[in-house]
């Protein structure tokens, strides 16, 4: 029984998981298919003719065209790559530089105003973007900010939200360790510096993973406080792509996919613990 | 990690490859500002020089050439001697030609001698038609004289036989009383009977005009030979004749007729003899003199024909001549010509001659007013000049048939047919008419006079009944008195009467062969009038003869300088046509330039650039690799190409001792335009389809890439353009935007460019 139960779980989730990866099939088996191919399938969605969009799992005449054209005649797309990548280090190292210090102090210290401060931060944490964007739009016009990287990376150095993950990280060290470090002789800095980072480094690396995937599929903020085409960032190229392109767009996703999950994975263990961690703790 | 690494590098090496790529694909081009500058339009074309004046040489043909001693291309002043020729052949020639001229010279006194011999026999002839003439109507008037005397001898008989008898005083009155009646009867009737004869005549010239018009006019043409050959007098009596026509028809009454016989030859027959004359007389110059003359007798009447010639308009002199006095008459009227008017006795009808151009006509009318039988009218026109008599005679003498008016009628139309050609219907010329046609047409010309005819007719009709009547009652009333008197004496006297009445006949008789005497001599001499067909040989003869004697002229002329042919002008020798040892043609032996002419240049160039060059530009000229140059030379003429529209010629006159006649030379010239505030140049400008010209101007745009340039269209105006720059109309294009001239690659609009430099 319990076999035949476990098999049946197994071909549920296999439904499922097929179900979550079948837009990265589509991605995948798109950037092999030949222009016309794409048009005859996607020409209802995109093209504005009758009828209801196909797919095919494999290409008829499978092509490497799309990516060699990205690759090859799009310089647009690498100045928007290396945009986004830019944007997204920026970011995370600004988060690195702020919101560790930040998180360190909230966890480990005790000052009058800390519960309200952490409120605020969760308040904050909780507003999305659309309610922020007015007041950053008018504070970064007025420092004259507006139309360059930094009206994107400033605004995300401050995030709140790497700060409440790494001070749930900081939090967690036990306060032994700490005690034991103090009676070494060890002051607040050595401590922060040789305690806190080391045993907090998952929690880092988790809010950094986390911060990156954000940076790298921002949307809204280039959107709004980028008007110059050659600061865009990649996640901007898409939306570009017609009917006409469709074999770079498909191209261009996947390409857009690689860091990510190149990203992910080499942090996946540091992800998964820091997680755990915060799961254990509550 | 190591695969982060790896794929950022990857992307790294693409995004290099990619932007190299990229820039493969822009065109680089050059841009430049629009300038304000004036548009020139260059002329430029190569020609020749040649010369304004060809001149040729020639000799006489058939010469053989000895030397000669120039040759194609060299420069000649005057006088050179250009070649020679054979003088033993020039001397032949001569010769040759000496004789010729005088075989001309004999032919044309030969041409010259028949001419004269056919003269003489022409005024032979025409003296001879003269003389017949004079000599027919001589014994005519004899013959009528005779019958006349015979006439009036009866009736002188009658006269003393009554005288005799006693019983004359008595009877007078009412005699004479119904004689005056007769004498008006007669004038009367005689005047119908004229206007019928001219009416008739008016008919059948109307009938002949229409039909000579209906015919071709080949014979219209003919018709005319007659009348240009005549004298000028002919249409002065042809004029003559018609208005005589119309005036007898308007005024009657201008025909006097004396009823006077008291003037007769004896005398004494008064009340027996009636005399109608009626003078007319139309001039132009006051030579022409026509009198018409008629005369009745009644019985025992002898006619007198009297001839009254006056020299001014409108003057009348009725005249009842004496047999002696006529004769002073006629001389008198034709004041001073060499009148030769004979009448012999005072009755005698005659011709007369006028000298130096002078005509007289003279139309008379003869009838019988006893029998009625004979009306007979006769227009005679003896006319002889002094040289190349020219006349005409129409007489119309119809035969004794019982309706004078219809006799009358057709002897006008023969006779006046001949004589008087009309062409007043010439307008009208119809080819090839059938017969029926002109049935037809003579048939509705002789309609329109009908009814004028008849009435003519009638009225003559009329007046012959009265007449006769007239003579019924005087007949009547002798017969009564001869009643009263003896029976004796009444046989005599009516046998006297016959008498009378017998010689009245034989009278009559020798009018009308007098009358056709005079009409048939009168021909004759018509016809010896005509002039002889031109003859000309003489003439040509001599022209023949002049012109042997001007080439023989040349011959000798050619022989004086020994055969040399030298240069008439300064020239250059352009072509020799003659061969040392070759004979001659008639043709140009030496072509030469006309030096002293001048030498103009002469190129072509075509359409669009004739647009800007015009005569009186100034062009530069230059030649002879860049030695020579002439500047400020005034365009004498631009002139289409005959055959082909769309190639000009430019004539530019070169001053004296520059360029060598034969060399090549190229014209340069540039019109100027205004200033253009917006010139590019030819390069920028681009045509689309539409034909509209534009162009292309780089605009910076912000891409992903960064700041990017592209083209841009811009449609402009052309003001002006040459062959390197464009004008464009002020507005468009601000003088500060650049333009693309030039691109290593095509560019459209919208194209990526990279502006070098």
């Amino acid at each position: 029984m319990k076999k035949i139960t476990k098999i049946f779980i197994y071909i549920w989730l296999f439904l499922l998981a097929a179900v979550i990866c079948f837009p990265v099939v589509f991605a995948v088996s798109g950037v092999f298919m030949q222009q016309w191919e794409l048009e005859e399938y996607l020409a209802p969605v995109l093209g504005g003719t009758e009828g209801m969009a196909r797919w095919a799992a494999l290409p008829h005449a499978p092509t490497l065209q799309s990516l060699v054209e990205l690759l090859m005649d799009s310089p647009q797309f690498f100045v928007m790559f290396w945009n986004s990548l830019k944007l997204s280090f920026c970011i995370l190292a600004g988060q690195t530089i702020f919101g560790v210090p930040t998180a360190w102090a909230l966890a480990r210290f005790s000052f009058p105003g800390k519960r309200a401060i952490l409120m605020l931060y969760i308040v904050l944490m909780l507003m999305p973007f659309q309610v922020l964007m007015m007041p950053e739009y008018l504070v970064l016009n007025q420092i004259g900010l507006l139309d360059t990287h930094a009206a994107v990376i400033l605004p995300a150095v401050f995030s709140t939200f790497p700060v409440f993950i790494m001070y749930r990280f900081f939090g967690g060290i036990p306060e032994a360790i700490l005690e034991a470090a103090r009676i070494d002789g060890a002051g607040n800095f050595q401590i922060f510096w040789r305690i806190g980072i080391p045993l907090g480094a998952a929690g880092i690396v988790s809010s950094g993973i986390l911060g990156f995937l954000e940076s790298w599929n921002m949307i809204e903020q280039p959107m709004t406080f980028l008007k110059t085409r050659s600061l865009w960032p990649l996640s901007l190229f898409l939306p570009e792509i017609g009917l006409k392109e469709a074999g770079m767009g498909f191209a261009a996703a996947i390409m857009m996919l690689i860091p990510a999950l190149l990203i992910f994975l080499s942090g996946q263990e540091y992800l998964e613990q820091g997680i755990a961690a915060a799961a254990l703790k509550e | 990690m190591k695969a982060t690494a790896v794929f950022f590098v990857f992307m790294l090496c693409f995004t290099i490859l990619s932007r190299a790529a990229d820039q493969m694909g822009i065109a680089v081009v050059k841009v430049e500002r629009p300038q304000n500058m004036v548009i020139g339009h260059s002329v430029r074309a190569t020609g020749r020089i040649v010369q304004n004046q060809e001149l040729a040489v020639t000799t006489e043909p058939d010469q053989r050439v000895t030397a000669i001693h120039v040759s194609e291309g060299q420069r000649v002043s005057k006088g050179d001697l250009l070649f020679e020729l054979d003088t033993t052949l020039l001397d032949e020639k001569i010769l040759y030609q000496k004789q010729e001229l005088e075989k001309q010279e004999l032919n044309v006194a030969d041409a010259k001698s028949q001419k004269d011999i056919s003269k003489r026999q022409k005024e032979n002839e025409q003296a001879q038609a003269a003389e017949q003439y004079s000599l027919s109507t001589q014994s005519a008037g004899v013959q009528l004289s005779r019958a006349e005397k015979q006439l009036s001898d009866a009736q002188k008989e009658l006269k003393e036989f009554r005288k005799k008898s006693g019983n004359l005083q008595t009877d007078d009155s009412v005699e004479a009383a119904l004689e005056q009646a007769l004498v008006e009867k007669s004038n009367a009737y005689i005047a119908a009977q004229q206007e019928l004869t001219s009416l008739e005549w008016k008919i059948e010239n109307a009938v002949n005009a229409a039909l000579q018009a209906a015919q071709n006019g080949a014979t219209l043409s003919k018709t005319q030979i007659p009348r240009t050959q005549a004298s000028e007098e002919f249409f002065v009596l042809e004029e003559t004749e018609e208005d005589l026509c119309a005036e007898e028809k308007e005024k009657p009454e201008n025909a006097s007729f004396g009823s006077g016989s008291d003037a007769d030859t004896s005398g004494d027959m008064s009340g027996e003899i009636v005399m109608g004359i009626k003078n007319v007389l139309f001039d132009k110059n006051g030579n022409v003199g026509k009198v018409t003359f008629g005369s009745t007798g009644a019985q025992n009447s002898v006619p007198e024909i009297s001839i009254d010639s006056v020299e001014e308009v409108g003057s009348s002199a009725p005249s009842s001549g004496e047999g002696s006095g006529n004769s002073e008459h006629i001389s008198d009227g034709i004041s001073g010509d060499t009148a030769g008017d004979l009448f012999h006795d005072g009755s005698d009808m005659n011709t007369g001659t006028t000298g130096d151009g002078m005509s007289g006509q003279i139309s008379g009318d003869v009838s019988d007013i006893n029998t009625g039988t004979v009306p007979g009218g006769f227009d005679q026109v003896p006319d002889t000049e002094s040289d190349g008599t020219s006349g005409s005679i129409s007489g119309n003498v119809p035969g004794t048939s019982g309706l004078p008016s219809g006799s009358g009628g057709n002897g006008n139309s023969g006779d006046s047919s001949v004589i008087f050609p009309e062409d007043s219907f010439g307008d009208s010329s119809g080819q090839g008419v059938t017969q029926e046609e002109l049935a037809q047409i003579e048939a509705s010309v002789r309609n329109s006079y009908r009814e004028a005819l008849a009435a003519a007719q009638r009225k003559v009709e009329d007046a012959r009944a009265e007449k006769e009547a007239a003579e019924a009652a005087l007949m009547a009333y002798q017969q009564e008195r001869m009643t009263a008197a003896n029976a004796d004496e009444a046989a005599a006297e009516r046998q006297l009467i016959a008498n009378v009445q017998a010689a009245q006949q034989a009278y009559e008789d020798a009018a009308i062969a007098a009358n056709q005497a005079a009409v048939t001599s009168g021909r004759a001499v018509a016809a010896a009038g005509i002039p002889n067909a031109s003859n000309s040989s003489d003439r040509l003869n001599e022209i023949t003869y002049e012109q042997m004697e001007l080439s023989l002229k040349k011959l000798e002329k050619l022989k004086k300088e020994n055969g040399k042919v030298y240069a008439d002008t300064d020239g250059l020798i352009m072509k020799i046509q003659i061969q040392t040892g070759e004979k001659t043609s008639d043709t140009t032996a030496v072509l030469m330039a006309d030096l002293t002419k001048g030498y103009r240049f002469t190129a072509e160039i075509t359409k669009e650039q004739e647009k800007y060059i015009g005569t009186g530009d100034l062009v530069t000229l230059s030649g002879g690799n860049g030695k020579l140059k002439l500047e400020e030379l005034a365009v004498e003429s631009v002139t289409v190409d005959e055959a082909d529209a769309d190639i000009y010629h430019v004539i530019v006159q070169i001053p004296e001792n520059t360029f060598e006649i034969g060399m090549t030379a190229a014209m340069d010239f540039v019109k100027k335009s205004q200033a253009y505030p917006v010139t590019v140049p030819l390069s920028a400008l681009h045509l689309d389809d539409k034909n509209q010209a534009y162009v292309l101007v780089p605009e910076e745009y912000d891409s992903i890439m960064g700041i990017e340039t592209k083209a841009r269209k811009v449609s402009v105006t052309v003001q002006e353009k040459n062959e390197s720059y464009a004008a464009l109309a002020d507005g468009i294009l601000g003088s500060d935007q650049k333009v693309i001239t030039s691109s290593d690659k095509a560019v459209d609009d919208g194209s990526r460019i990279r502006i070098e430099g």
